[in-house]
């Protein structure tokens, strides 16, 4: 780190023009994060057309600032009305909603807050001091790595969510078949498209994530004639008890920022994954497992940290070596070849100041997350005074334009309303929905890293756990199948001991 | 309503067993072709549906076979459940001719109606036109996403 630059970049940043940018950035990245229907990648795509014309620092400025905002922005909709506003907040949404329901929501919205500033300054710092480093490391992952990576994310969210694993596996093999449909990633051969042209393109997540969570949950609210239920938020002070529970969990708030900017920083993986690898690891490590599902904030503390610095972690890769580490950082390549700076290796040599200017940019937003977060958390108590069915009416309309605004057709309605359905069915019966969106997205992924290592192994099965990290990875993947059978083996046997 | 788990994994070995004629009749372009991965997918669906079917039968004696959660006797509450994809339909089939600022506040208006009752109705309607113009506005005029204009085409909105 070299501090004259640092200098450099901060006067260019503390300027008033910069800082209103960010402030109108992170307004915006408030807004985008807690609409379920508008995903971070749309929002920034969005601006693009403005960026060009702003200078560069401002540009940069407002592209971290939405993304480091908008990702703890979607936790609110997640808490109070179970419906993420990002994919990366579906991880603990359950978990988030559970809490508002005892009367705890604005509790751990704060908390969330909390540990989001947490896991997005560790971000921005992992992001500036260790950025090269990391993605020397992050390019050591090969297919197989990647392979046993998604594995591992895909069982985790399995077995973690669902009070049957195995209702956690069916939601997951669901999700993940419904990723095939559509023309194949190797062969481009149409796979269960019934001749429609409209499922060529294959399911939309986003009308999917929309449709699962929020028709379903329309449905639930409408059907249980909640007419005059009111969410209940409980509590105006919105840290009270949010510190001592930060600290209980320390251990998570440490290790979650390292999951996500790791896993941020491997390309393809984004916040969404290291969000359920976090959640489930926390569980695995936890002192109260059983407590998972009731409403209870570790799981919370550990994955909204990570989400956040995943979020960082996640240009990492974009400026070491121009390769996005999501759909959001793959925009903002594009925006930075539009204002002249070319990612790469040479980028902390040739644009240094730029590029402390976008660190300086991590660490503002992050900072005054806090004082946005809180009046977010705030203004969305307006909800307490509205009776439930009266969201949901204008909440169905949200749904029904977000599906559409995807890819301005109606075949996002249609999907959205299809699963919204199965969703509703599903989970009166213990079926959880996450794993279905998670297997939905990380679909295509996974069987083009399997392809991939397959050819790589030329048909040597071992190769597949040819290097340390592969075996690694298949490792903590295998101990999360076995966990609940070892759980079950042990509570038997200790049923079996005391005589039942 | 929730259902002895043997329906939901009778119904789940169906889907697998249809989908995996469907996808035993995809090319195989030498090697593992397009049928592989959804083919190991739906072989996992089917164990686990069949393991759930097993679970089903082994909790029949002391679970019901189907269960209605106290809100779904009434036939209501079942009218209510049926609002929802009636109202998503709607919008699918009119929005396109009648416009969204025409259909969205029809549907909005009728779901507040049911949800507050009749007696509220005219802050119902006032609701019902306030958001989805709102909406319409962030969405089709900031966003530029291009919502049907339908009946309202040639009137110059904002």
């Amino acid at each position: 780190m070299q501090f004259g630059e640092l200098v450099l970049a901060l006067e260019v940043v503390l300027t008033f023009e910069v800082l209103s940018v960010i402030l109108l950035a992170a307004a915006f990245g408030i807004f985008v994060g807690s609409m379920p229907g508008i995903s971070v990648t749309l929002a920034i795509a969005l601006l693009v057309p403005i960026t060009f014309f702003m200078d560069t620092a401002p540009a940069l400025a407002a592209v971290a600032t939405v993304a480091a905002i908008a990702i703890f922005a979607g936790d609110l909709p997640g808490a109070l009305l179970r419906i993420p506003g990002t994919p990366a907040s579906a991880a603990y949404t359950e978990e988030a909603y559970a809490m508002t329901r005892k009367g705890l929501g604005s509790h751990i919205l704060g908390v969330s807050l909390i540990c989001s500033v947490i896991g997005g300054l560790f971000g921005t710092l992992a992001l500036s001091f260790i950025a090269p480093n990391l993605a020397r490391f992050a390019l050591s992952f090969g297919y197989f790595e990647y392979f046993w990576l998604v594995v591992m994310g895909l069982t985790a969210a399995a077995f973690v969510s669902a009070e049957q694993p195995l209702k956690g596996v069916i939601s997951l093999a669901l999700g993940l078949f419904l990723s095939t449909v559509g023309f194949d990633p190797i062969y481009s051969h149409p796979r269960f498209t019934f001749g429609l042209i409209e499922l060529f393109g294959g399911i939309n997540f986003i009308a999917a994530l929309i449709g699962m969570f929020a028709i379903a949950e329309i449905c639930r609210v409408f059907a249980s004639g909640n007419g005059g239920g009111k969410v209940v938020r409980g509590g105006t002070n919105i840290f009270r008890g949010a510190g001592p529970v930060v600290w209980k969990y320390k251990g998570h708030v440490a290790r979650g920022p390292v999951i996500g900017t790791f896993v941020g920083s491997l390309p393809g993986a984004g916040a969404d994954l290291a969000a359920w690898i976090s959640y489930a690891l926390s569980r695995r490590f936890s002192k109260t497992p059983k407590k998972y599902g009731t409403g209870h904030p570790e799981g919370v503390v550990a994955a909204t940290s990570t989400n956040n610095a995943a979020a960082c972690g996640t240009w990492i890769p974009a400026l070491v070596f121009g390769i996005p580490g999501d759909s959001v950082t793959a925009v903002v390549i594009g925006i930075l070849f539009l204002q002249g700076i070319q990612p790469g290796p040479r980028i902390f040599i040739d644009q240094t100041t730029m590029v402390y200017a976008i660190f300086v940019a991590f660490f503002i937003a992050n900072l005054i997350l806090i004082p946005l977060g809180w009046l977010a958390i705030k203004a969305s108590g307006i909800f307490t005074r509205i009776s439930q069915v009266d969201v949901m009416s204008v909440v169905l309309i949200l749904a029904i334009v977000g599906s559409f605004a995807i890819e301005n057709s109606v075949t996002g309605i249609v999907v959205m309303l299809v699963l919204g359905i199965l969703a509703f069915f599903m989970q009166e019966n213990g079926f959880p929905i996450a794993p279905v969106v998670l297997g939905l997205i990380m679909g295509p992924l996974l069987e083009r890293y399997f392809f991939q290592s397959v050819m790589r192994s030329g048909g040597d099965p071992m190769a597949f756990l040819g290097s340390p990290i592969s075996v690694v990875l298949a490792t903590v993947t295998l101990l999360i199948i076995l966990l609940p059978i070892v759980q079950r083996g042990r509570a038997l046997y200790r049923q079996h001991k005391h005589g039942s | 309503m929730r259902a002895n788990d043997i329906f939901a994994g009778s119904l789940l070995v169906a889907v697998s067993l249809y989908g995996i004629y469907l996808a035993l009749q995809f090319p195989s372009f030498g090697g593992l072709g397009p049928a592989f991965f959804p083919l190991v997918l739906l072989g996992i669906l089917l164990c686990c549906a069949l393991a759930l079917i097993v679970s089903g039968l082994r909790k029949l004696p002391r679970q019901a076979l189907f269960e209605l959660d106290p809100w779904a006797r009434s036939p209501r509450a079942v009218g209510t459940l049926l609002l929802i994809p009636a109202a998503i339909l709607f919008y699918i089939a009119t929005a396109r001719t009648l416009g969204f600022l025409v259909v969205a506040p029809i549907i909005m208006f009728v779901l507040l109606l049911w949800g507050r009752g009749v007696r509220r109705a005219p802050i119902s309607a006032a609701l019902a036109v306030i958001f989805p113009v709102a909406i319409y506005w962030t969405f089709a005029v900031m966003l530029r996403v291009p919502l049907p204009a339908g009946i309202l085409r040639d009137v110059r909105l904002f």
